[in-house]
């Protein structure tokens, strides 16, 4: 009954890795909130300069602890499998963010040090490169839509009550503002371009409440597993204790 | 939406007014109201540009028109927000289509009938009608 470490790890290894994603991209590398698509070269050139540093060692850290999406997919998968749904659900969703991680952490990652390794090239190759970094960043979201809308499908048909309905709906949400971010592919500037009001900063705004949402969830359903097969038990009372020690575990 | 589960937890669970697609309904609505206030934020800063787009609008009625407006102008920035929001809305439609074929598959059978799939069902399509009464308002209607 109190077999639950496993699933601990997974979980916290989510919440770590997601408040370090958040500071190695906002903070160290400062590569989000992204700059302005519409730079000159001279103004890229810059760019590099002034996060030279940040990015080496933003980016070396990324690389490092970048297969631990792994073992987030993983858990997330986890829920999928715990759900009455068919396991191929559990399966898509671990191919397609397994993807995921390649453009929308490693390749820009290594573009961006690429970059920052030699800051004396040629303008008009650091503005290649930064193209080509904030776009392969953007070019997850489709990854990130089609996750979604598998999650979505599994909350809707489970029968074991893993997650509540609404999540399911929520899920739709979120794939509906990734496909919002595909008019970056075209616009430069304005509230469309890959930095813009709408491409970027809503989408962002319910990303962060999406994964706030699932990882609440997720320690839910740690909580209420019995590892059966059936319908998942409700937890006895709110914010109380579960089995014994699983709070605690739970920090 | 398999039947005999969902009865059993309906048993437990059923409110009226569905609070599940209702979460959807708020949700989507905040994110709508973002977009609305980028687009009446870019339209105060451009207004002249703005009058002058909604007064081809009226012009451009017609599948054709609109297929020769996307064909020529897709990439003039203040039409940018009446394909997006239109756009967007036609991408919710889509989905209604499937939530409309299965408030009917569940109304088909009498055995199948489960009252909170269609009020569920009932509650996205008129969202979707709600979400396009404030679009046509902003992009036709607004001086």
């Amino acid at each position: 009954m109190n077999d639950k470490r496993e699933l601990w790890i997974g979980w916290w290894t989510l919440v770590v890795f997601y408040n370090l994603y958040g500071l190695l991209f906002f903070v160290v590398t400062r590569t989000q909130p992204p700059p302005q698509p519409t730079l000159a070269p001279a103004e890229i050139g810059q760019w590099f300069a002034d996060r030279h540093y940040g990015l080496l060692y933003g980016y070396a850290f990324v690389s490092i602890v970048g297969g631990a999406t792994a073992v987030m997919n993983a858990t997330l998968a986890y829920s999928m499998r715990r759900m009455s749904v068919s396991r191929a659900f559990a399966y898509a969703y671990l191919v397609i963010y397994a993807l995921a991680t390649l453009p929308g952490m490693l390749i820009m990652g290594v573009v961006c040090t690429v970059g920052a390794m030699r800051p004396d090239r040629n303008p008009e190759i650091m503005s290649w490169l930064y193209d080509f970094a904030f776009l392969s960043f953007e070019g997850t979201m489709g990854v990130f839509l089609i996750g979604s809308l598998v999650w979505m499908v599994a909350v809707i048909l489970d029968e074991n009550r893993v997650f509540p309905r609404w999540f399911g709906y929520l899920n739709l949400c979120n794939a509906l503002t990734e496909v919002v971010v595909a008019p970056a592919w075209i616009f430069k500037s304005g509230a469309f371009a890959w930095d813009g009001a709408i491409a970027w900063w809503i989408n962002m705004g319910v990303f962060v409440t999406y994964t706030t949402v699932f990882l609440t969830l997720l320690r839910r359903l740690i909580l209420r597993e019995d590892f059966g097969t059936g319908p998942l038990p409700d937890l006895a009372t709110d914010g109380a204790p579960g089995p014994s020690g699983v709070v605690k575990a739970a920090g | 939406m398999s039947e005999s589960s969902e009865e059993r937890v309906e048993a437990d669970r059923f409110v009226p007014r569905q609070p599940d697609m209702w979460a959807f309904v708020l949700f989507e609505a905040l994110v709508f109201t973002g977009y609305f206030l980028v687009y009446v934020v870019r339209r105060s800063q451009n207004l002249d540009l703005f009058l002058s787009s909604q007064a081809h609008l009226d012009l451009r009625v017609g599948v054709f028109h609109t297929l020769v407006l996307l064909a020529s102008s897709w990439s003039v920035a203040r039409f940018s927000f009446y394909y997006f929001l239109t756009a967007l809305h036609f991408l919710h439609l889509l989905i209604g289509f499937g939530v409309l074929g299965i408030a009917v598959h569940q109304l088909w059978s009498p055995a199948r009938r489960s009252q909170q799939a269609i009020e569920t069902c009932a509650t996205y399509w008129h969202t979707v009608d709600f979400l396009w009464v404030m679009i046509f308002a902003l992009l036709y209607v607004m001086r």
